[in-house]
């Protein structure tokens, strides 16, 4: 063989083999996760960024907010609590006192309820309580209670997500802390379609004002409402059409992962009636450069399972939004290594509601059972009463 | 010019036996943890539809040609193969890493606990040491036409 030839083998055969793998990528890409079959109401007034603050780090999370205040937890300074105003203008760094020499830092949590605090970690395990007079925490847990995600309900007691013992898979529950710490599970509440561990994952979050968990699925287009004795209150509906888990599970003798799964809902937050989902479902006729640009969150209201209205959070630096708190009429979000805080005019659209239905007191009657269709009804619905009620303005 | 024949000699033979070596050890290393392997490649967004056939595929292509590459007469034709699967794990790495959300790796044994850059690395240099190779055999099969010739 001329080395000509040789050379013409390899490069065609390199070729072949290059092209091989491209194409099989651009068949396995996962593609835009579209559901035309609802649109995105971003006709509500807004949400505007009212403050952006550098935090110089792209690892806090939100520990908890009270009284204009927001509290950041660190993973590498586990004792500290970082202390912003909503103002975004002072910063203030608090030091934790915890009554052991040491303590393992696997997965440590803060969560701030003021006059308390909870350091904690569900995978060692160990809670800590104490006031935020004195910042000093004492241990509350005696017996060993693992949890994989938990928020605080009061000063006594927790909400908490775990693997349950009995059955082996994810459960919500409540741990409290009254003499001794007693958890409780329930088995009723998430609801397996495919392992009962992975399918079932979710944001849990405790909603102070109304005193009820919130659980949203990762993998399904659902949310679940429960009271603190962990009784059902609603399985809510968010507003893409994916009800099934769309999930793979990789099994090697006692290790499960997780294979390639549609995302349907991100991290979720819970203030006063309103319910707020960082979706990852991209709806009918949206644009795809806010998209690819920002974060869509879909507004909720739990009291009645009806979906409010859609907005945007814009990226910063590239960096996609995180994680997010609200408290009164405030969006509080960790983008990279910036905070941003958004007003949510959220009484605005009570308002123009409450104002349509004393006009029209048919308008809440419009509640068909598909939330797909209900969507389409109301937008219809919402937009005639809008126009009539212009017009009598109007004249 | 002897000399020197039997320097390139002696560099196939080590090239071949590294090949020899690396699809031994991988193919070997992804049996022994099958399971793992199977798991591993299910959690790849561009392999899981094929993920049953690629985890017994893989581990037999590169035994089989290990021993095509041992047996003189199919040396070129392994020596191809290998070159050519070598360049496709490069691009499923570059791929994975340029353009992918998950990155998980089956390449099995110590080669797994290399970082993303060294392997690319790694990778690059086996390729460049089959195509190095290929040439080495044909050249080897040159001279014995041009002695003919002469």
């Amino acid at each position: 063989m001329t080395p000509k030839k040789t050379y013409k083998y390899l490069l065609v055969s390199t070729i072949a083999s290059i092209g091989f793998m491209i194409l099989l990528f651009a068949f396995t890409k996962k593609s835009l996760p579209i559901d035309t079959s609802f649109k995105r109401d971003y006709t509500h007034r807004l949400p505007s960024k009212i403050h952006e603050f550098d935090l110089e780090s792209s690892r806090y999370y939100i520990a908890g907010a009270h009284e204009g205040n927001i509290y950041l937890g660190h993973p590498s300074a586990p004792l500290s609590l970082t202390i912003v105003d909503s103002a975004l203008q002072k910063k203030e760094v608090i030091h934790i006192s915890i009554d052991q020499d040491s303590l393992p830092m696997r997965n440590p949590q803060l969560r701030v309820i003021p006059p308390h605090f909870f350091l904690m970690d569900g995978t060692v395990p160990y809670i800590l309580r104490g006031n935020t007079n004195d910042w000093n925490a004492y241990s509350v847990l005696d017996a060993p209670l693992y949890f994989v995600d938990v928020q605080a309900i009061d000063s006594a007691s927790l909400a908490i997500s775990t693997i349950s013992s009995k059955t082996k898979e994810l459960a919500l529950g409540t741990i409290r802390l009254a003499d001794s710490a007693t958890m409780t599970l329930s088995h009723t509440l998430l609801q397996k379609q495919v392992d009962g561990v992975f399918d079932v994952g979710g944001d849990l979050q405790y909603n102070q004002q109304r005193r009820q968990f919130v659980y949203t699925y990762l993998y399904r287009n659902q949310y679940i409402v429960a009271n603190d004795s962990l009784e059902l209150q609603l399985r809510g509906k968010t507003i893409d059409t994916i009800s099934q888990a769309q999930i793979k599970i990789g099994e090697a003798k006692d290790v499960k992962k997780i294979g390639p799964a549609l995302k349907v809902n991100g991290a979720t937050a819970t203030y006063g009636d309103y319910l707020f989902v960082d979706s990852q479902i991209l709806g009918a006729k949206e644009s795809l450069t806010s998209w690819k640009n920002s974060t869509v969150i879909d507004v909720y209201h739990i009291e009645n399972n009806t979906y409010a209205f859609s907005f945007y959070v814009e990226d910063i630096e590239k960096q996609k939004l995180r994680a997010f708190y609200i408290f009164d009429d405030k969006f509080i979000g960790l983008i990279g290594k910036h905070m941003v805080v958004y007003e949510l005019y959220l009484d605005t659209s009570k308002e123009t509601k409450s104002s349509l239905t004393a006009l029209h007191p048919n308008f809440n009657t419009l509640k068909p059972k598909n939330i797909n269709t209900e969507l389409s009804v109301n937008h219809t619905a919402v937009r005639e009463k809008t126009e009539n009620l212009y017009k009598r303005v109007g004249h | 010019m002897k000399v020197h024949h039997k320097l390139k000699n002696a560099l196939l033979e080590f090239i071949c036996f590294l090949y020899i070596l690396l699809f031994v050890y991988a193919a070997l290393s992804k049996l022994l943890v099958f399971d793992e392997f199977k798991m591993q490649i299910g959690q790849s967004q561009m392999l899981t539809h094929f993920s049953e056939i690629i985890a017994w595929v893989v581990p037999s292509l590169e035994i089989l040609i290990a021993i095509l590459i041992i047996i003189p007469r199919f040396r070129l034709l392994g020596m191809y193969a290998a070159f050519n699967l070598m360049i496709m794990f490069t691009a499923y790495i570059f791929i994975v890493i340029n353009f992918s959300d998950d990155i998980p790796c089956s390449c099995g044994g110590i080669i797994e606990k290399l970082g993303w850059t060294e392997h690319l690395i790694f990778n690059t240099a086996f390729v460049i040491l089959g195509f190095i190779g290929i040439l080495l055999i044909n050249e080897n099969k040159q001279p014995d036409l041009n002695y003919a010739t002469l």
